[in-house]
């Protein structure tokens, strides 16, 4: 009787975190190039192999109804660990729990409350209208036919896919396709979708679609996200916290806000110059100047035109330099973007 | 899983195979005609110099029968569509797309190639209707029939199997030609069993291959209880030993893979 009483506690606050990941670390083995024929054979007869770690020692909760952004720039992890989530790959160590089931096990009713998107993947037949495909996902997720015709009405409507569904893939555009790949995660109304870099490549119309209607789904339907974006839009528009990666471990996990006021610390100084022909010889004087300032960074460098990134604490030294006759400056906040880069820049070096 | 998401896979697979119809002319034109025509010269050929109308086995006429059944078995029993798309699935990291669904990926595959060869089916129910008009063999008609059913089964799993080495492969060339020398010599395409030289004859009677090309259309044209019981005996024992390995084999391929970045 206890023993079930606790089982039920667990569940129920299991039930609460759509994702809990604890101590996770991915590797991957790749075979040892041969570089003469020599090592050609000596791999063929006994290989060697090099491991890399993806992921290492990764932490972090995604509550119920919560959307997270995962940040970080090319081969930080974040496919890797979408790859585990969803129970493609196996972490090689570490504890992952997503709805409460153990993804690695890939059961088919965990599978049918998921929905992910690989924005650069299709799961759709490629010389097949658009339907078909959907009427096929239809049938393999058990969806009701009620359930189905409406939720695919309404996401036709709020995506603009009336036009394409009777088109065959191969000839819809790439934000066309993109919208039917998560037409078709979201038929099944899922509990939890993945984004796997959901708008690249797509146009500013796309893009807002997809952002709003998430928002919509996540109002309508609590509907917890999961989404990697290169695009800072996306996860500034729809996600309410953001973990930061790089080089497989995390560097930043706290909400968006949290974020903002970390970077509210530096501005961005613009220097332009005058008048070129009269002040180069100064415009350079005063750069070699900014480079004693070792916590300040360069966002831009154009012949007339230098932007740093500067903390703000430093503003009054740097201040102190200019000559109001030979530059124009202009001090305001970072956005997004820039202030995330620098972030990569900084940690590249150490 | 329901049986309806089963009839869609099926019913896309066979809607893939109807869209691309230069594939299917080619196939069932020119990838089944001119091997026909040309073994049709070879044979008239060959029967106008011997001294009898009957060479080892077969009358001019069988021979003719037993090479319109084995290419069209060949082809129908072709897993050469199977191969390439693992091979795109596993090298263009279209694989995630799959398993992130809830449908096993053997299945996934199995009913979009019984789809896919749905159509193959016409020219192997043309020739039963031909024999049936020609001799009336009734037996002979009936088990080739039913062998090709069970073949489809079984050549998924061979061909599955062999789709697998996309996995450690960099391209799928090496597992296409295998699946098509093999069909075509040890399977019985080029040549009937009966005329192969003696020490050749275990590695052609009881190669897997023979059951999905010359076994049924040897049925088709002799009939009898021995051959019967000797190819379900050979279907069993091949199914049981090529499913158990493409199972393991998959279990070592999913673990290794790590998909296309991003």
């Amino acid at each position: 009787m206890m023993c079930s009483v606790v089982r039920e506690i667990i569940i129920g606050a299991l039930m609460e975190i759509s994702i809990d990941v604890r101590k996770v670390s991915k590797d991957y083995y790749l075979a040892k190039e041969s570089r003469n024929i020599k090592e050609w054979f000596k791999q063929i007869l006994k290989p060697e192999y090099l491991s890399f770690q993806a992921l290492s020692e990764v932490n972090f909760t995604l509550p119920k109804g919560a959307a997270v952004g995962f940040i970080g720039p090319n081969g930080a992890g974040k496919s890797s660990l979408i790859k585990i989530l969803c129970g493609i790959q196996k972490p090689t160590f570490g504890q992952v729990s997503v709805l409460g089931y153990n993804p690695a096990l890939r059961e088919k009713e965990f599978l049918g409350q998921i929905g992910v998107v690989f924005g650069h993947k299709s799961s759709l037949w490629w010389d097949l209208p658009v339907k078909t495909s959907f009427d096929t996902y239809k049938e393999i997720y058990g969806i009701q036919d009620n359930d189905y015709q409406e939720r695919l009405s309404e996401l036709t409507e709020a995506l603009n896919l009336t036009k394409v569904l009777h088109k065959p893939v191969r000839n819809l555009s790439l934000g066309e396709r993109v919208k039917c790949e998560l037409t078709l995660n979201f038929l099944h109304a899922p509990k939890l979708i993945f984004l796997d870099e959901p708008t690249v490549g797509l146009d500013v119309t796309s893009k807002y679609e997809i952002r709003k209607y998430l928002n919509y789904k996540r109002k309508t339907e609590n509907l917890s996200v999961f989404l990697t974006s290169h695009d800072l839009g996306d996860i500034e528009s729809c996600c309410d916290d953001a973990i930061i990666i790089d080089r497989g471990k995390i560097r930043f996990d706290g909400t968006m806000q949290e974020l903002s006021t970390n970077f509210k610390s530096n501005v961005k100084l613009t220097v332009t110059l005058k008048d070129m022909s009269q002040s180069e010889t100064g415009f350079m004087l005063f750069k070699r100047a900014m480079e004693d300032f070792k916590s300040t960074s360069i966002i831009n460098d154009l012949p007339t035109q230098i932007t740093y990134l500067v903390p703000k604490a430093l503003l009054g030294s740097v201040y102190g330099m200019f000559s109001e006759e030979i530059y124009d400056i202009e001090v305001s906040p970072v956005d997004f973007e820039n202030n995330v880069v620098n972030l990569f820049k900084t940690w590249s070096g150490e | 899983m329901n049986s309806g998401a089963y009839f869609k896979l099926v019913q896309t697979g066979l809607l893939s195979a109807y869209r691309d119809r230069s594939m299917l002319i080619t196939d069932l034109v020119i990838a089944t005609g001119v091997p026909f025509f040309i073994q049709f010269a070879i044979w008239a050929f060959v029967y106008q110099e011997a001294s009898t109308d009957t060479l080892t086995h077969y009358s001019l006429e069988e021979t003719y029968v037993y090479y319109l059944a084995v290419l069209a078995l060949n082809r129908l029993n072709n897993s050469y569509d199977l191969i390439l798309r693992v091979s795109t699935h596993v090298h263009e990291g279209q694989l995630e797309g799959i398993f992130i669904k809830p449908i096993s990926y053997f299945n996934y595959n199995l009913f979009v190639f019984i789809g896919g060869s749905v159509l193959y089916y016409i020219p192997i129910l043309i020739i039963s209707t031909f024999v049936i008009i020609l001799w009336g063999a009734w037996t002979g008609v009936l088990g080739f029939i039913v062998l090709s059913v069970m073949n489809l089964y079984f050549c998924f799993v061979l061909g599955f199997l062999l789709s697998l080495s996309a996995f450690w492969l960099t391209r799928p060339d090496m597992a296409l030609s295998f699946q098509v020398v093999l069909a075509s010599v040890i399977g019985g395409t080029l040549l009937p069993i009966a005329y192969w030289p003696d020490y050749l004859e275990p590695l052609m009677r009881y190669n897997p291959f023979r059951l999905i090309i010359s076994g049924p259309a040897e049925f088709l044209l002799r009939p009898s209880v021995d051959l019967l019981i000797e190819l379900l005996c050979l279907y069993v024992v091949w199914f049981f030993v090529l499913l158990v390995t493409c199972k393991i084999t998959f279990r070592f391929a999913s673990n290794r893979y790590s998909g296309a970045g991003g």
